[in-house]
């Protein structure tokens, strides 16, 4: 537990881990159910997002600075550990079978049509890896860098695409029932609770007690990219349209033309968020490799890195037969999963600390009162 | 390292010399010169050897031979050899640097630093005399590292020259000078030079531990020691600078930073380093700091161009043509016409020649420069693009990159550039843009992983120091760079200059006050 970061970049960190694929996929899916107050349900999203956020912080906040299962293991006893730690894992390995999907299916359609997507996968996760095995410093520097070029890059595209977002396709503002837009901010909410992995990153931020402002703004501004997105989305092309757009996010660059020079500019922002999928598939399997590591106490790092790499590309190969499969295994199982895994699961673990801190409690008055 | 032995000096000057010849071998540049001093002649009392060559001839003649000449009777008359050998000491030799020593070893170490030794019959004790001088090449403008403003010496081959410039522009006495020998063969003397209280104690420390950690038998230039001594051995990144000029090593001093002087060598090295050191010339402080700043950006910017240009161009042409405006793609398209080769070849022809004909340029006979120069540009210009080989776009793409490689100040950056360069033209030909991407993640890692003396790579981006940013892009006037680099200097000695030193206009202007 040498490597130390900064609240700040554990911040930026989780809104990486949570944006990319949020932007790509949530604003066609929510859009569908809730029309043109989509917006709504993303920020109302954001708001459950934040609560969500609150939670875990409060749980990281407990911690005395132990890597999380070691933590849990002196407070719930060794079994409780393994289980916990075998499901966190399970967790994580998923959403990170998931990411490698999502992000060979995106080259593939986008980018390299005929690369077999075994191939793409196997680059992807040797990067991954080597991004994991240099230790989280390494990775929060590298999203440190990516967030500051993608800032500003996202500031020059907002200025590109005033001109052809219209207020028109927002409006009427409420019309309808409530309903829609109570169950589109469901998707929102389930994608930013992804801000659990703050159970795992909390023990090594230099800031002490600061776990629940680091979760709240990594939500926040995760929650905001996103809102925006789906905003902008359908302020340019209009409610109807963006549930028909697979990547609504890049499909809002692709309409920006400066005269005949500067066309296409999606390849740009394409091209950073590529980076910003690699941070997210590092965090998430740095979230395995270390639930797993910490559980079983495994000394010997890399080639166990190796062997779980591996683990999750042949997974990601084999798991859906096509990408209809895929979709409605994340729609269906993944939904429920990120909702159980990160909301359910921590509140368990909330309830299980109240608990035993009042027996500890008890238990050191009744200590008190024998002698 | 072999065992440290220690010979006693002969009392017998005869046998003690004979002893020096026979560990030297009986060069024929040892000088032996005895002075009789009234003694016996074939039992002088006093004796001097030194080497031809390694020792500065005025000295060792006017001062100390005309000397002792000069004091025979005295020296004659003295009632003992320690007696002796105190008058020479104290009243006869003019020389400034005199130690007395004991051992054979000693005197063989410093007859090969250029010291002379005088023996006196009947004593156990030498003395040796600091005359070390000979032949070396005078300050001259720097070959490698030239500016258009600034100071225009560098450093020589010369360790005590070397010292003495740096010396010259700081003169506090905070500046700590440490002198150690590496090398069981050469013993080269190495110098780590500091401001105390301004450098990181731990850092210093840490040098001199990794210095007093190498054991070789040789080291003959600063590459040597910045192997030895560097914190990750797989990485195209330098993690020490080296510079010839005493100017950017005294700016870097200044800093905080620590620089170690290896004797045989003008490129004197400065540790720790951090990215955008190699990208900063010694001339930004002293130009203008709008026109230093704009210069930094396009350093970055040829930095980038000289390691993605190729790449992006293959990955561009290959797989995205939809980029591309569609009169280029036409125009382009019609050149790729003639050619027989996909981009990457293309690329991978022109790249190679390129690095042979530089390759040729360094190695080759100055003599034969502009013949090289004129091959080097029909082949690589005209003729290829004449005889179909490559596009004429290419031949733009590869000399655009090998001239923004010329631009990065630093060439050790430089060449790291090269390297990765290849590597990007395989993945851009190979997956695209996405190879692209994928290539600068990797690079991105590992530059973030880097650590120079412990001090991270790409300070100040990543960890962010706002702070540090006034001098990274862009720099800043003078007046606003109040404070050293974070991390890098001692954090006690962060402020370096006054705050609001902005200068402004008088508040009345020089006519209305001469109204007055």
């Amino acid at each position: 537990m040498k490597e130390k970061i900064t609240s700040f970049q554990v911040s930026a960190l989780i809104m990486f881990t949570i944006a990319p694929t949020g932007i790509l996929l949530v604003p066609g899916a929510i859009t569908a159910f809730a029309k043109q107050n989509a917006w709504q349900s993303a920020v109302l999203g954001t708001l459950i997002g934040i609560g969500i956020a609150a939670l875990i912080g409060y749980i990281c906040n407990q911690n005395p600075g132990m890597p999380l299962m070691t933590w849990l293991e002196r407070r719930f006893g060794r079994w409780a550990c393994v289980l916990i730690g075998l499901f966190l894992a399970r967790y994580y390995i998923t959403v990170s079978v998931i990411t490698l999907s999502e992000f060979s299916n995106f080259i593939s359609d986008e980018v390299l049509h005929r690369t077999p997507q075994w191939l793409t996968m196997t680059i992807i996760m040797l990067v991954v890896l080597y991004a994991v095995g240099q230790g989280i410093e390494t990775i929060v520097r590298v999203n440190m860098i990516t967030f500051l070029v993608s800032a500003l890059l996202i500031a020059a595209g907002s200025l590109l695409i005033v001109e052809n977002m219209h207020a028109k396709p927002l409006l009427p503002l409420w019309e309808g029932s409530f309903a829609p837009v109570l169950k589109g901010s469901l998707l929102p909410a389930s994608w930013l609770s992804e801000v659990a992995v703050l159970l795992l990153l909390a023990p090594y931020i230099k800031e002490k007690n600061s776990a629940i402002r680091t979760g709240v703004a990594g939500v926040a501004l995760a929650g905001a990219a996103i809102s925006a997105t789906v905003a902008v989305s359908i302020a340019t092309f209009g409610p109807k349209l963006v549930p028909l757009i697979t990547y609504p996010g890049f499909f809002i660059v692709s309409v920006v033309e400066i005269g005949s020079l500067l066309e296409r500019l999606e390849i740009v922002f394409i091209s950073i968020w590529l980076l910003t999928m690699y941070l997210k598939l590092s965090v998430l399997m740095f979230g395995a490799a270390q639930c797993l590591i910490q559980t079983f106490r495994i000394r010997s790092e890399r080639p166990f890195l190796l062997a779980l790499g591996l683990f999750v590309v042949l997974n990601a190969i084999c798991s859906w037969g096509n990408a209809a499969d895929f979709y409605s295994f994340t729609v269906k199982a993944g939904f429920l999963d990120l909702l159980f895994s990160n909301v359910l699961l921590p509140a368990l673990i909330a309830a299980g600390l109240l608990v035993t801190a009042k027996g500890t409690r008890r238990q050191r008055s009744y200590d008190a009162n024998d002698s | 390292m072999t065992e440290r032995r220690s010979t006693p000096i002969s009392e017998s000057s005869a046998s003690a010399l004979e002893w020096i010849m026979d560990e030297l071998g009986h060069g024929a540049d040892i000088v032996t010169r005895a002075f009789a001093c009234g003694g016996a002649d074939d039992q002088p009392l006093i004796t001097l050897v030194y080497i031809e060559g390694l020792v500065d001839p005025m000295a060792v003649n006017g001062r100390i031979v005309d000397r002792i000449l000069d004091a025979s009777q005295t020296l004659g008359e003295a009632a003992s050899a320690p007696e002796r050998l105190r008058l020479l000491k104290e009243k006869v030799l003019a020389v400034g640097g005199i130690t007395e020593v004991q051992s054979g070893e000693h005197i063989l170490k410093s007859l090969l630093e250029g010291h002379s030794i005088v023996l006196a019959e009947g004593s156990a004790n030498a003395i040796c005399a600091n005359t070390a001088g000979g032949e070396h090449r005078g300050v001259e403008e720097p070959s490698s590292q030239t500016v258009i403003r600034g100071p225009k010496e560098g450093f020589t081959e010369s360790i005590r020259t070397n010292v003495s410039l740096i010396r010259r522009k700081i003169k506090s006495p905070k500046l700590r000078i440490d002198y150690k020998s590496i090398g069981t063969v050469t013993q080269t003397q190495i110098a780590v030079v500091y401001l105390k209280d301004i450098a990181n104690q731990k850092i210093v420390d840490e040098i001199h531990e990794r210095l007093d950690g190498i054991d070789t038998d040789s080291i003959l230039e600063s590459g040597y020691i910045e192997e030895f001594i560097q914190d990750r051995t797989f990485t195209p990144f330098p993690t020490l600078q080296n510079l010839e000029r005493p100017d950017a090593i005294v700016g870097g001093i200044l800093e905080g930073q620590i620089a170690v002087i290896v004797d045989g060598t003008p490129f004197v090295l400065l540790a720790p380093v951090t990215f955008n050191r190699f990208f900063q010339s010694s001339e930004d402080y002293y130009q203008r700091f709008d026109i230093a700043s704009f210069l930094r950006l396009i350093r970055f910017g040829s930095f980038l161009v000289s390691m993605l240009l190729p790449s992006l161009y293959i990955a561009i042409t290959t797989f995205h043509q939809e980029m591309i405006p569609t009169t280029l793609l036409v125009s382009l398209a019609a050149q790729r016409e003639g050619t027989p080769f996909p981009a990457i070849v293309e690329a991978f022809i022109m790249e190679i020649t390129f690095e042979v004909l530089r390759e040729a340029g360094v190695r080759m006979p100055r003599a034969m420069g502009s013949a090289i120069s004129i091959v080097g540009a029909l082949v690589l210009g005209q003729a290829a693009v004449q005889a179909g080989l490559v596009s004429a776009a290419m031949v733009i793409v590869v000399s655009f990159t090998a001239i923004a490689n010329f631009v990065i100040p630093a060439i050790n950056m430089a060449t790291a550039s090269r390297l990765i360069r290849f590597a990007m033209m395989i993945l851009g030909g190979t997956f695209g843009l996405f190879g692209v991407m994928t290539g600068l993640m990797f690079l991105l890692i590992h530059m973030v992983s880097l650590r120079s003396f412990g001090i991270p790579f790409m300070l100040p981006m990543s960890p962010l120091s706002i702070s540090n940013l006034k001098d990274v892009f862009i720099r800043l006037p003078w007046w606003a760079l109040s404070t050293r680099p974070r991390l890098i200097a001692d954090p006690k000695a962060n402020v370096r200059q006054g705050k609001n030193q902005k200068p402004a206009p008088p508040s009345s202007s020089a006519g209305e006050r001469n109204d007055e």
